[in-house]
């Protein structure tokens, strides 16, 4: 060290001068000093004033023995602002804290400030921010709030290592018992021969015995040109309980400083495994004595300590603590002084990584899924809830991927040019997806349409605890078939597709008991973007492009970059992984999605619907009446308007040939000329006409008016004059007509339909309340 | 201005000062409403309240821009337009009835506003025998010639300890009243009311389980007198007057430690030994707040550089420390939290410490 007055002449580099006058500057800082000076590196201490409960300021520091005053020092190198200060606290600064980075016992400790890299905080805050953050570190150290049973127990330090373990924390952690105890794995390595030779290993979790004739440990193979390979022995150790029979806890924090044999039996005994962990370390000890071996080769120590509280970023309280030791060529496992290496620790990836990382919940319901369509919004909705950890269970599609398909599909050819030779199919390159990640789906190279038709096509889509049915085939004849299919324990269906030619999204979620279903959501959604002029020019006048293909062949597709198929399908991703964390609506949901005039961004909305009142058919060809709340609201208050009197309207909505259905999602008001009596009413015709125009251009004709509906005074079924007008209205209808009759015991219907030329009139009656909905 | 936040949530508010000047955003002062109002709590009615707002004495620099900034008049009253702040329990020292009246204290505007509000309070409970939040009151010592007999249960007397803020009981607080003492007589009410007489309160704070976590000593611009008859009162059990944390009376001045003038005597002036004794009951790291501009060493008073000397000679045996809200130059408040651990001045941040000051736009700047 040298005294700042005698530190040679030679000037302060700018930024070093710019940011020791930003650290004076800053309110926590009491003062900054130049200690030392070596060639182009200074070192300054900056004396750190942390504000402290009036108790602990009185003995001047806190219980931990953080000083109301500390002097940090800071030193910078020549490659500054590139590259940080180096920062450490005094030597004796109590290393019961989390957040110190890993070093050896006898140097100074270095905090770990901030999650990413210091230089990368200075660049975006300014010097001031990273003291700033010293300052924070200082704070929370003080009051031992680095680790808190909220937030979770700090994992021990140990960036920056180069020697990696991959292994699968929950399997490993289950082999920790009450009883303390060690166990055996064998994992295969990879060794690389640079000067210093990292090590890469996976540790399978399968405890197995290391048995006298058990020569796995003395067999190394080359690997590759750079590297070796083997397998190597892994001992796990675990603590039990303590002299006094309580379960032994780790509860105190200590940052990596394991360098040697003894270091590694001393940290053992602190977390309380070092009995088991002897037994091990001197079982394959004498192994190697009675049988030496003139190679190196690694062994793996992982430590397992019991955490007061859940570990940061993992379900458990369970810490994993990798160690490795290379033994042969004369180094022993008996020997204290024998190196030891830090192992990081990598995970598998597991669904419990991956729901982690993605911010979900590992302790939410897992709903298993089948896909319907692994086109392109299929594929990528796949790749997504697997990402998510909700990997699809079931996947269905028909199709192979053509080479048209990966202008938009996730999945890459199989082989370049030649890819159309292999015949792959789209549930194929999906499943290989999913399964590198999940288990593998079970797939069904069928035509969807088929499956809800008989029981073994049923199971094979939903096999039993299915949870949704996910389609994204944008099938309009798929959506009916499986929305009015006759399969009374159907899945719910959720539908995802996108619609005007990519430049909206339509995403539907059955309600309960499907109802709605799914077809009756689409209707519901037509009824939605109708009355929405700018949605409606998108939904309904895209023109399908038909992309040629190859010679002969086409198909119907949208012209559309995979960026924008993506964009939407993201969104669409988490509507679903939302509906699989929270579970489905009671009632059903509409989610419209829309692309802004600058194509770029979006806009969704989200439109409920509560269960709908469904009239059941009482013979087999007459049709269902399925009415959405909202209509019988506004037929009940135009009832309340007209007391006494018989009063009607106009019913909107459309009617499904699979189903066999009418969907009626709302309603016209009686023209002005219309009159209400006792007896009768008579629906006007005073403007009508326009208004029906107006509806069918607004939707496109994707609704239409479909019937009437009045009330009767009492409950009653059709009377002579509505079977009359029903005749009359259905040689003028080229669907089948509804007139809906509200009495005060619930619905009733008159469907009239000519058939064969207009020559032969269907009539049927139907009745239903309100409570039918259910 | 000092805002109390209880760890059951809820908020005492304790004398005012928002100036003209801090209603301007090109002002120079801090924009003090905008910084109490941030940190207060709406309820259903999107409404702006307080708990409970202690007056301490009824002086300018204690009550300014209540007018301007809280509600006054029955709670039915208020509007979101105006968006002004709901007093839910007002806490007031019984001079405000008499000051009225008095003719060498002028009341200014806005304290004339708390009595008439004060008033239609204490009448609202004399009519009902209860009142509800916006209508509460709790008088805060006794009035001479036992004017305040009739008001029951929203009178706290001298030495009494209380719990309960807007008509609630809570564990989070207790608070003894300490002063305005009852005068005696007419003599000694004019040497009282001369020395301008505060509502003085120890306020105990709850935290984690800790019942005394901290305790406040609060005496608005309470003077020597005063502070000379409490220690006579509480000498022999001092208890009442420890503290964690001092506002030190009228914002640091000398006149709470002494009978002399500073800018007369200087050097020559004699503390009293009872008024420091009063002020000196700090507990270990205990902190003494001044709430004034920065301290100098020169004639000015408040603040005065002897009195911060005789508060530094306090707390520093008990290694506790002076400070002073203007410490730091920035605008941010000065923020004490209280965890199990006891009382702790939270850190300026970084945005209110003025780091990021620039010389633009102080004044015009020339470019040629």
């Amino acid at each position: 060290m040298t005294d700042a007055s005698a530190a040679p002449a030679a000037p302060i580099p700018i930024p070093v001068a710019r940011a020791l006058r930003q650290a004076s500057a800053h309110p926590s800082v009491d003062g900054v000093k130049l200690v030392d000076r070596v060639d182009d590196e200074f070192v300054y201490s900056i004396d750190i004033r942390t504000e402290m409960p009036a108790t602990w300021r009185a003995v001047g520091q806190s219980p931990i023995g953080v000083r109301v005053v500390e002097s940090v020092n800071l030193t910078f190198s020549s490659l500054y602002p590139l590259l940080a200060p180096l920062i450490e606290l005094r030597a004796d600064f109590d290393r019961s804290h989390p957040h110190l980075n890993p070093g050896p016992a006898g140097a100074p400790p270095v905090p770990c400030l901030v999650a990413g890299s210091p230089r990368e905080l200075i660049q975006t805050r300014g010097f001031i921010g990273l003291i700033d953050q010293l300052v924070e570190w200082l704070e929370k150290a003080s009051a031992l709030e680095l680790n808190n049973p909220a937030a979770g127990w700090e994992p021990v330090r140990r960036d920056h290592i180069h020697d990696i373990a991959v292994v699968d924390s929950a399997a490993l952690h289950a082999l920790v018992e009450r009883k303390g105890g060690a166990a055996y794995m064998w994992a295969p390595y990879i060794h690389t021969r640079s000067d210093v030779g990292h090590y890469r290993l996976h540790v399978p979790i399968e405890p197995g015995p290391f048995g006298p004739n058990d020569t796995r440990l003395f067999a190394r193979r080359n690997f590759r040109f750079r590297e070796d390979s083997g397998h190597c022995l892994a001992i796990a150790a675990w603590a039990g309980k303590g002299g006094d029979g309580q379960l032994q806890v780790a509860d105190v924090y200590r940052p990596e400083d394991v360098a040697t044999l003894a270091d590694l039996r001393a940290r053992a005994a602190a977390y309380g495994c070092l009995e088991f962990l002897d037994a091990k370390l001197k079982h394959v000890a004498s192994r190697l004595t009675a049988q030496p071996i003139d190679i190196i080769v690694p062994i793996v120590v992982l430590l397992l300590p019991r955490r007061p509280y859940r570990v940061v970023g993992t379900d458990s309280n369970i810490e994993t603590c990798g160690y490795l030791v290379e033994v042969g060529k004369g180094a022993d496992l008996l020997n204290p002084e024998t190196a030891v290496r830090l192992l990081g620790h990598r995970d598998t990836p597991s669904v419990a990584v991956l729901r982690r990382t993605s911010g979900d919940d590992l302790a939410a319901a897992t709903l298993p899924w089948t896909l319907i369509g692994c086109g392109s919004v299929g594929s990528k909705l796949a790749l997504h809830l697997t990402r998510a950890g909700r990997a699809p269970g079931v996947l269905v599609d028909r199709d192979l991927l053509e080479p048209h398909n990966f202008a938009r599909h996730a999945a890459l050819p199989f082989d370049g040019e030649r890819h159309s030779l292999y015949m792959i199919s789209k549930t194929y390159s999906v499943a290989e997806m999913v399964r590198s990640l999940a288990p593998e789906p079970k797939r069904l190279d069928l035509d969807a349409l088929s499956l809800p038709l008989h029981a073994d096509g049923r199971i094979a889509v939903a096999p039993s605890a299915t949870a949704m049915i996910v389609n994204t085939t944008g099938s309009a004849v798929l959506r009916e078939v499986y929305g009015h299919a006759d399969w009374a324990d159907r899945p719910p269906l959720v539908e995802a597709c996108l619609v005007g030619a990519g430049r909206a999204a339509f995403v539907g979620i059955e309600g309960s008991g499907a109802n709605p279903n799914a077809s009756d959501l689409m209707a519901e959604a037509y009824n939605v973007i109708r009355q929405d002029a700018a949605l409606a020019d998108i939904v309904f006048s895209a023109e399908a492009e038909a992309i040629q293909i190859g010679q002969g062949c086409s198909t119907f597709s949208f012209a559309l970059s995979d960026a924008q198929l993506s964009a939407f399908t993201a969104s669409m991703a988490m509507v679903v992984a939302g509906a699989q964390r929270e579970g489905l609506p009671q009632g059903g949901e509409v989610r419209l999605g829309r692309l802004g005039d600058d194509g770029v961004s979006q806009q969704w909305s989200r439109f409920a619907t509560a269960p709908w009142i469904v009239v059941e058919r009482t013979a087999a060809d007459q049709p269902a009446i399925r009415i959405h709340p909202r209509v019988h609201a506004a037929i009940e208050a135009d009832i309340a308007q007209w007391p006494g009197v018989e009063t009607g309207g106009v019913l909107i909505g459309r009617f499904s040939q699979i189903g066999n259905c009418f969907q009626v999602v709302d309603t016209l008001p009686a023209p002005e000329d219309s009159t209400r009596s006792v007896a009768e009413f008579v629906l006007g015709t005073r403007g009508l006409k326009t208004l029906i125009d107006a509806l069918v251009q607004s939707s496109r004709g994707t609704l239409q008016v479909i019937g009437t509906w009045h009330s009767h005074l009492q409950p009653s079924g059709p009377s002579g004059t509505d079977i009359a007008t029903g005749a009359l209205l259905a040689t003028q209808q080229l669907g089948p007509l509804l007139m809906l009759i509200h009495t005060s015991g619930g619905y009733s219907a008159l469907t009239t339909e000519a058939v064969g030329g207009g020559k032969t009139l269907l009539m049927a009656t139907a009745r239903g309340s309100e409570s039918d909905g259910a | 201005m000092t805002l109390v936040e209880l760890e059951s949530g809820r908020t005492i508010l304790i004398d005012i000062r928002i100036r003209a000047d801090a209603d301007d955003p090109d002002g120079e002062a801090p924009d003090v409403a905008a910084q109490l109002r941030s940190r207060l709590k709406r309820d259903e009615n999107d409404c702006l309240y307080v708990d409970a707002f202690l007056l301490t004495h009824p002086d300018a620099d204690h009550i300014c821009g209540l007018r301007n900034h809280f509600h006054l008049g029955t709670p039915e009253g208020w509007s979101k337009s105006s968006d002004k702040i709901l007093i839910r329990e007002m806490w007031s020292s019984p001079i405000i009835f008499r000051r009225a009246n008095r003719k060498s204290h002028i009341l200014c505007d806005d304290a004339a506003a708390w009595a008439t509000e004060a008033r239609r309070r204490v009448a609202y409970f004399k009519q009902w025998g209860f009142a509800n939040a916006g209508n509460r009151i709790k008088v805060l010592g006794e009035d001479i010639d036992r004017k305040t007999d009739a008001l029951g249960a929203i009178l706290i007397k001298a030495d009494e300890t209380f719990s309960t803020i807007d008509g609630a009981f809570d564990s989070s607080f207790s608070a003894r009243l300490l002063g305005p003492l009852p005068p005696a007589d007419e003599a000694e009410e004019e040497v009282l009311s001369k020395n301008d007489s505060s509502v003085i309160i120890q306020l105990t704070l709850a935290s984690g389980n800790q019942p005394q976590a901290a305790r406040y000593l609060i005496g608005g611009d309470a003077e020597v007198a005063i502070w000379e008859r409490i220690w006579a009162k509480h000498k022999l059990v001092p208890d009442v007057l420890a503290y964690d944390i001092l506002i030190a009376p009228h914002h640091c001045s000398w006149h709470s430690l002494s009978w002399d003038s500073w800018s007369k005597k200087r050097e020559e002036a004699k503390v009293s030994a009872d008024a420091r004794s009063a002020l000196a009951q700090a507990r270990p790291g205990a902190v003494v707040i001044a709430s004034s501009k920065p301290v100098k060493d020169d004639e000015s008073d408040p603040p005065c550089i002897r009195a911060k000397r005789e508060y530094v000679g306090i707390v520093k045996p008990v290694g506790g420390e002076f400070r002073c809200v203007s410490d730091g130059g920035g605008d941010e408040p000065l923020v004490v939290e209280t965890n199990w651990a006891g009382p702790k001045l939270k850190r300026a941040g970084l945005i209110g410490a003025g780091l990021y000051a620039t010389g633009v736009g102080s004044e015009a700047l020339a470019h040629g």
